[in-house]
């Protein structure tokens, strides 16, 4: 599977309100060139595995509540797949709720983020989040 | 049981009437008994009394007819002695027997002349009685013996008569007077047995003898005794008082006594029997009625297991509901908290957004923007706040042995981790261990650590002092601080969500939940939680925990 080579993160996100604050965030690093959004769980499996060849991405934020299919259900699905068992998935939440941590830490999560606002820095942690993914230089085994 | 109770319980056996009937039957049938022993007692007496005088009269009888049987053989002697005309012989033989029989007082020959042996007084006798004896001298047959005639002096005598016969074909006759009293007394008069006994001829008394003892006089029967005298004499004898088989005098006494008193007794047997008889009766009555009750009793007490069971699973099934709605409340609680976040957040990322982007554009608005973000920001704050309140009444307990000393030094590590300093300004005493929830009793000493820190008056440092004790079955802690305090009046406010008794604009922010989740966390151990000051002089707050029951010592010696 080749990838595009833009899209190194995914950002899987039904919230406008999240996806317009991550954006701006992202962009005002000239970051946003590297993420893809996508607004549910279906739509990102569609993407992953619509035969097309592309580059495994680096990382997918992936929210929790989405409509069609769920963060969690993505999530299984995407371990359950060989070639994404192993693509970083960090958990995007507003979500502090424990048993929510457990679960997808459980199902396979790399991280859980809880979003916050931030009037200083709106959308300050998704920029950390996405910077720090791109970094990590390790290759991601197919 | 009163007295008169009693009387009236002992009454209820039997009626009076019945006893007096059992008394009298008793009492008559006794009389009856003592009356007849007494008849037969009497026929007794009768009888041996004429088997005595029957007795009597033979032997005098026999007496007599011995002596007149005597006079003969003496008279026929006397006669042939005389036909040989021995005077001297039948002189001699007369008066020795005078002499021989005291009964006799003189024995007389008539041949022609009468010749005459005995006493003068005899002699006299003899004259007074020659009358008499001349007039029977002439009856045929020439034997006999006489009436008992009377003498001058009063005495009695009898006279015999025997024919004697003679060569010359005279009547010759020899008489003998006797002394009719000598010769009962000489015949039975000595007898020891005989006490009394008196005989007369006719209304003439002719011989006495006085019982000697006071004891005879019980002797009632006197009897007629025929003596073959030709005369009816009468004879009155007592037997002695072994000639009965003697029933003792007092037989009848105690026939009438006794009887009298086995007819009380039975009355009073019979009184007590149907007393009895009847207590019984009222007994079982009151038994059965007690064993009807019982089982009332047992039934009611069934009916009364079924409704608390019932009552029991109505509870479960209520607490189940219970638990449910409360439950679901704390989901929707938690669901709405968490949901509202997004938009606050929105709010808040936008507000910041608007006046970062375009914000020189807007001016003074820029101030209103602030205040969008302060407040949502708030919002978001107090929901943090009141989803921890939440969690601290959800979270499951897990009790444990739980060091308190550390727990404290990390929490105050934690809380002052913002705070240069305070750290210091916090002295530790004694902090028995409890038994308690880690997580939840961190939060409760975040939150009064927290506050101690929190309330001080502005620009001095804290002074704080966490101790506590061991006090029955808990522990006390207390969190005192040399703060701002608060007023006492209000202390009852002190624990309840989003209750304030200082104000941001004092310069304390928070949003009344703390002391909330300190008071939940502590009552969810079963613990108490109070506080004490005064405004602008510090404030302890005190909760208490269960403490670690001591093990046995010997679990003590092998962990040492």
């Amino acid at each position: 599977m080749i990838m595009d080579d833009k899209a190194e993160i995914l950002l899987v996100e039904d919230d406008d309100n999240d996806v317009a604050v991550a954006l701006r965030a992202l962009s005002r690093q000239s970051l946003d060139g590297k993420v893809r959004v996508m607004r549910d769980g279906a739509e990102l499996l569609d993407y992953l595995f619509d035969g097309t060849r592309r580059a495994l991405p680096k990382a997918i934020l992936l929210d929790l509540k989405m409509p069609r299919l769920d963060g969690r259900s993505a999530l299984r699905e995407l371990r359950r797949h060989p070639e994404t068992r192993h693509v970083p998935v960090v958990i995007v939440s507003s979500s502090e709720r424990e048993s929510d941590v457990r679960e997808c830490y459980e199902l396979g999560a790399n991280s859980f983020i809880v979003k916050q606002p931030n009037p200083w820095d709106p959308g300050a942690y998704l920029v950390e989040t996405v910077r720090y993914w791109l970094d990590r230089n390790e290759v991601t085994r197919v | 049981m009163t007295a008169s109770g009693r009387a009236q319980n002992l009454i209820e056996g039997l009626g009076p009437a019945t006893i007096l009937a059992i008394l009298a039957l008793g009492s008559a049938l006794s009389v009856y008994v003592w009356r007849d022993l007494d008849r037969q007692w009497q026929a007794e007496i009768d009888a041996t009394s004429a088997g005595f005088a029957s007795r009597l009269r033979g032997t005098v009888a026999d007496h007599a007819d011995a002596l007149y049987a005597e006079l003969r053989r003496r008279g026929r002697f006397w006669n042939s002695a005389a036909l040989r005309n021995d005077r001297a012989l039948w002189n001699e033989d007369a008066e020795s027997f005078l002499a021989d029989n005291p009964s006799v007082l003189a024995v007389v020959r008539s041949a022609g002349d009468w010749q005459l042996a005995g006493s003068p007084a005899s002699k006299r006798a003899l004259f007074e009685a020659l009358p008499e004896l001349r007039r029977r001298e002439a009856e045929p047959g020439g034997d006999f013996i006489s009436d008992p005639l009377r003498l001058a002096d009063g005495s009695t005598v009898l006279g015999m008569q025997v024919a004697l016969a003679s060569g010359d074909g005279a009547t010759h006759s020899v008489f003998a007077l006797v002394d009719p009293g000598r010769l009962v007394e000489e015949t039975i008069g000595n007898r020891a047995p005989l006490y009394g006994v008196t005989v007369s001829a006719g209304a003439e008394r002719i011989f006495d003898r006085t019982p000697p003892g006071p004891e005879l006089a019980k002797w009632r029967k006197s009897e007629v005794v025929g003596l073959p005298l030709g005369r009816t004499w009468t004879l009155e004898t007592w037997p002695t008082a072994d000639a009965v088989p003697a029933p003792s005098e007092q037989g009848p006494l105690i026939a009438l006594v006794g009887g009298l008193f086995a007819s009380a007794l039975i009355a009073v047997s019979l009184h007590f029997g149907t007393l009895a008889w009847r207590r019984e009766r009222a007994l079982r009555g009151i038994n059965a009625s007690l064993t009807a009750r019982v089982g009332e009793t047992l039934r009611g007490q069934d009916e009364l297991r079924r409704l608390s069971a019932e009552l029991e699973a109505r509870v479960a099934e209520r607490t189940a509901q219970l638990a449910e709605t409360i439950t679901e409340l704390e989901t929707f609680n938690y669901s709405a908290s968490h949901d509202l976040r997004g938009p606050l957040g929105a709010i808040i990322n936008f507000a910041a957004i608007l006046k970062e982007d375009y914000g020189d554009q807007l001016g003074r608005g820029v101030e209103h923007l602030d205040r969008i973000v302060n407040s949502a920001t708030a919002a978001v704050s107090m929901m943090d706040a009141l989803l921890a309140y939440s969690r601290s009444g959800r979270t499951e307990l897990h009790r444990e042995r739980l060091a308190m000393r550390p727990l404290v030094r990390d929490v105050i590590a934690e809380v002052s981790a913002s705070k240069p300093g305070f750290a210091s300004s916090v002295s530790i005493g004694d902090l028995p261990d409890a038994f308690a929830d880690e997580n939840l009793t961190r939060v409760v000493l975040t939150n009064l650590i927290g506050n101690a820190f929190k309330f001080v008056r502005a620009g001095e440092k804290p002074q704080v002092e966490v101790s506590g004790s061991v006090e029955g079955h808990e522990a006390v802690y207390f969190v005192r601080d040399e703060g701002v305090g608060f007023d006492m009046r209000f202390a009852d406010k002190l624990f309840r969500v989003f209750e304030r008794l200082h104000t941001s604009a004092e310069g304390f922010q928070g949003h009344g939940v703390g002391l909330a989740i300190v008071a939940r966390a502590v009552r969810r151990h079963g613990g108490r939680v109070w506080a004490r000051s005064a405004q602008g002089r510090g404030a302890t707050f005190y909760f208490t925990l269960p403490r670690v029951e001591d093990e046995s010592p010997d679990d003590h010696g092998r962990q040492g």
